[in-house]
C-alpha cells in the first residue's frame, strides 16, 4: 500500500478510536461533573447572599454577554449572576458568582474557580467589590503582576451588571 | 532480571527528571507541596504507562512518517481521560493540579519514552518502563516537594511542623528556590551515580525524537553527550 495512504488511514483510525474512548468516558463522567458544578453554584449563591430565602431561575435575556452563564432571582428582588470568563493570562476558565441587590450594588462576590487562584487573592480581591455599583467598580485597582486576571474579573462583573439591567428592562416592559 | 532492571532504571540511574533533565516545567511548578507532587506524579505515571503500552502495541502498524502525531494523539487521549476521571471523582485534586494536568500532554518524559523505548520493545517491557519512569518522576517530585515544603513552609503534606516555623526559608517556595533545590538534587544524583548515568546509550541522540532536525550530525552530538553535554534542551 502506498505509504502516504497508509499514514493517513492509520492516523485517522487512531483519532477515531481515541475519540470513541473519550466519548464513552464522557458519557459517564459528564453527569457527575455537572452535578458537582451545580452543587458548587448553589453553594456560591449561599456564599454571596447568605440570608436568601428563595431562589428562582431567570431566563438569560437576549443580548446578554457570553460570560453570563446563569441568572437567579433571589427573594423576588435581588439577583445572583453566575459568570465564567477566560483570562488572557492563563486561558483557563475563571468562575465567578456575584450577588447584585435591587438598588444595583454588589452584595457579595465569590471566585468559584480559577486555576491560578493561589496568587490571585481568592478571598481578598473579590471582597473589594462589595458595595460597589456598575459605575464605581472601575475605581478598584488591579493587582500588580496579575493585571490580565484582574481585568478579566472586572469586565466579568461589568457583564453581570449589563445582564441584570437587561433583565430589569425586560421585566419593566 | 532484565524486567526488574527496566523497572528500576527510571528510579535513579535514568531518572527522567534528575538524570535526563526532562519534565522540568511540571517538576518546578508542582513541587511546592507534597500532596500536589504525589498527585501530579501518579497522574503522569498512569498516562506514561498506558501510552507506552498502546504505542508498543501499535509500533508495527504506525508508519514512521506519522509516528509523532500518532503518539501525541494517544498521549492526549489518555491525558484527557485522566482529566475527565479526576474532575468527576477527585475534584479537589483536579483543581489543585490545575492547568498542569493538561500540560502532561507536552511532558517530554512521555513523548521521550514513547520514542526511545515503547516503539522498540514489547508491551510488557514498555509497561514496566512506563511504571519505572513514572515512579522515578514521582520520586523526584516528592523529594523536591519535601525539601521545599518542609524548609520553605514548615509543613509536610499540609501538616504544620511547629518547631520549624521560626526557621522557615520562604524563598524555597518561590521559583528561584525551586531551581536551587532542583540543582542540588541533580548534583546529589550525579554524585551517587558518579556522573556516568547520562552517557548511557538508551537516551543518546539516536533515540531522541528531535535528533533528525535538532542536530544532523549525530556523531558530534554523541561526542558532546559523552563530554557531559545535555542530550537535548526539551523540558
Amino acid at each position: 500500500m502506498n505509504d502516504k495512504i497508509k499514514s493517513v488511514i492509520v492516523l485517522t483510525v487512531i483519532c477515531l478510536v481515541v475519540t470513541a474512548l473519550l466519548a464513552v468516558t464522557n458519557s459517564f463522567t459528564a453527569p457527575v461533573i455537572q452535578d458537582a458544578r451545580d452543587k458548587k453554584v448553589k453553594e456560591s449563591l449561599r456564599a454571596v447572599l447568605p440570608d436568601m430565602y428563595s431562589i428562582r431561575d431567570a431566563e438569560l435575556p437576549e443580548g446578554a454577554p457570553s460570560t453570563v452563564k446563569a441568572i437567579y432571582i433571589i427573594d423576588d428582588k435581588d439577583y445572583a449572576v453566575v459568570l465564567s470568563t477566560n483570562s488572557a493570562y492563563s486561558n483557563g476558565d475563571m468562575g465567578i458568582t456575584v450577588g447584585i441587590g435591587e438598588t444595583g450594588e454588589i452584595l457579595g462576590v465569590k471566585l468559584t474557580s480559577y486555576f491560578e487562584s493561589k496568587d490571585f487573592g481568592r478571598e481578598t480581591y473579590p471582597a473589594q467589590f462589595i458595595g460597589k455599583n456598575a459605575d464605581s467598580i472601575s475605581g478598584i485597582d488591579v493587582f500588580a503582576g496579575v493585571t490580565y486576571s484582574s481585568k478579566a474579573f472586572k469586565s466579568a462583573l461589568s457583564d453581570a451588571f449589563k445582564a441584570v439591567e437587561l433583565i430589569k428592562g425586560g421585566e419593566a416592559e | 532480571m532484565k524486567k526488574l532492571k527496566i523497572l528500576l532504571n527510571g528510579l535513579l540511574k535514568e531518572n527522567p527528571v534528575l538524570v535526563l533533565v526532562l519534565g522540568t516545567c511540571p517538576t518546578l511548578a508542582m513541587s511546592v507541596s507534597v500532596i500536589n507532587a504525589i498527585a501530579m506524579g501518579l497522574a503522569a505515571t498512569a498516562v506514561l504507562t498506558c501510552s507506552n503500552m498502546v504505542i508498543s502495541l501499535l509500533r508495527k502498524v504506525i508508519p514512521d512518517t506519522v509516528r509523532i502525531p500518532c503518539y501525541i494523539v494517544v498521549i492526549a487521549g489518555f491525558v484527557t481521560l485522566v482529566q475527565m476521571l479526576m474532575e468527576a471523582y477527585l475534584p479537589d485534586l483536579y483543581e489543585m493540579l490545575g492547568v498542569y494536568l493538561a500540560l502532561i500532554v507536552v511532558n517530554c518524559i512521555i513523548l521521550g519514552r514513547a520514542e526511545m523505548f515503547a516503539n522498540k520493545h514489547n508491551v510488557g517491557e514498555s509497561a514496566l518502563d512506563g511504571l519505572g519512569m513514572g515512579f522515578g518522576f514521582t520520586l523526584a517530585l516528592l523529594a523536591m516537594a519535601a525539601v521545599r515544603e518542609v524548609l520553605g513552609n514548615a509543613t509536610f503534606a499540609g501538616m504544620k511542623i511547629a518547631f520549624l516555623e521560626p526557621y522557615k526559608i520562604s524563598f524555597l517556595t518561590a521559583p528561584p528556590g525551586g531551581f536551587l533545590v532542583f540543582g542540588c538534587l541533580i548534583a546529589l544524583v550525579a554524585h551517587i551515580t558518579r556522573g556516568k548515568a547520562p552517557q548511557r546509550k538508551s537516551f543518546d541522540c539516536e533515540g531522541c525524537p528531535s535528533a533528525s532536525f535538532c542536530r544532523k550530525d549525530t556523531a558530534s552530538c554523541a561526542e558532546s553527550t559523552e563530554n557531559g553535554g545535555t542530550v537535548n534542551g526539551n523540558v
